[in-house]
């Protein structure tokens, strides 16, 4: 959950930088997740498919 | 939620916290990794004893769903042990009672990787083995975390069969069944448990009397502890070679576990003799009790290593 805007825009300088940054991290990780869900769900039909 | 709480990382506020505070690591942190990863070598080691084949991608996806399982049951055990973990010295880092993550984000991350690793063990391999995974998180979380850790000095030794199921789940991920072998691998793990926490518990007894849960040293006392590991320890010797004994392993497996086997007993021996008051309290400061928590680990890590080259290199 993210935090209230006029929360947001009562944070320092600093700790804008951190709370982008951290957010920025997740948001990386998660598609990161995505894409290799997309790869395993590929692989794996390949595989399956290949062996029936 | 305040200025100061996001400077240091919500400690202000444990428990009411936005997930705006958590890293990446964080959640990483969740899914325990050091536990993670003697789990899915266990379990790999039980896909590689078993007889047939399976295409490789599909093994890669059943040691994956091994490593997510493990991962969410040790997210949702975060969750419900929130309030302990804050009291023990050892744990009160940890991401939950720390602040960074709120509970509720812990077990919604809990619940959906259980959900995500049952269901891709099931399409990718066999609903046998999903089945297996499933029941191993239940146990884990219900068994375990819910039910005994918090009421019975025997929670390690019950609990224990929750971490000692991989080898069962990577044998029936390949062959859709179980038999003998996975099940004496389940028995190795199942023994090495009680010895390998009840040595961690001795020199972190403090924080358990301090959180409330009725590990053996804080209910029976420390003496009564150093006895049950190396009875433990004794009895997990013979089956530590019952692989040879029963056929699927060979006379090089042998001598790799009767050498990890008698050095573990030996250190438990140590425990066990270590200079001691009335009451069992250790006057090395638990050295021996350190050493046999790590010569466990390098035991069980090589005893399956050992079955694993065996297989590979005898057949």
């Amino acid at each position: 959950m993210a935090p209230p805007l006029y929360e947001i825009a009562e944070m320092t300088a600093e700790q804008k930088t951190a709370f982008y940054r951290r957010r920025r991290a997740r948001n990386y990780a998660i598609l990161g997740v995505l894409i290799a869900l997309v790869v395993i769900f590929f692989m794996v039909s390949v595989a399956r498919m290949g062996r029936s | 939620m305040s200025d100061a709480s996001l400077t240091t990382k919500g400690a202000l506020a444990p428990f009411d916290v936005s997930s705006d505070l958590s890293e990446v690591s964080d959640w990483v942190a969740l899914l325990k990794p050091r536990v993670m990863m003697l789990v899915v070598f266990t379990g790999a080691v039980g896909m590689a004893i078993a007889p047939g084949h399976q295409h490789w991608v599909l093994s890669l996806v059943a040691i994956l769903c091994i490593a997510i399982a493990s991962g969410a049951a040790g997210a949702i055990n975060m969750w419900f042990d929130r309030d302990i973990d804050a009291v023990m010295r050892r744990t009160a880092q940890r991401p939950v009672p720390m602040g960074r993550i709120a509970p509720n984000g812990a077990l919604g991350f809990g619940v959906t990787l259980s959900v995500f690793s049952v269901t891709l063990m099931g399409l990718a391999t066999n609903w046998v083995a999903a089945s297996m995974l499933a029941g191993s998180i239940g146990f884990y979380v219900f068994v375990y975390t819910m039910w005994l850790k918090r009421r019975t000095p025997q929670n390690i030794v019950i609990g224990g069969a929750a971490g000692a199921f991989p080898p069962i789940i990577g044998w029936a991920a390949v062959t859709g069944g179980t038999a003998l072998p996975p099940i004496v691998l389940f028995l190795i793990i199942f023994l090495w448990t009680p010895p390998h926490f009840w040595s961690l518990s001795l020199w972190a007894h403090a924080d358990y009397e301090r959180a409330g849960v009725p590990m053996l040293p804080v209910v029976a006392g420390q003496k009564e502890t150093r006895r049950q590991i190396l009875i433990y320890a004794a009895v997990l010797f013979p089956v530590g070679l019952a692989p040879w004994a029963l056929g699927f392993a060979g006379p090089a497996y042998a001598v790799v576990a009767a050498g990890l086997g008698a050095w573990f007993l030996h250190a438990c021996w140590k425990v066990f003799s270590d200079a001691q008051d009335a009451e069992g309290r250790s006057l090395t400061k638990d050295a021996p009790a350190r050493w046999a928590f790590r010569v466990s680990l390098i035991h069980l890590a090589g005893i399956f290593a050992a079955i694993a080259m065996d297989h590979w290199i005898f057949g």
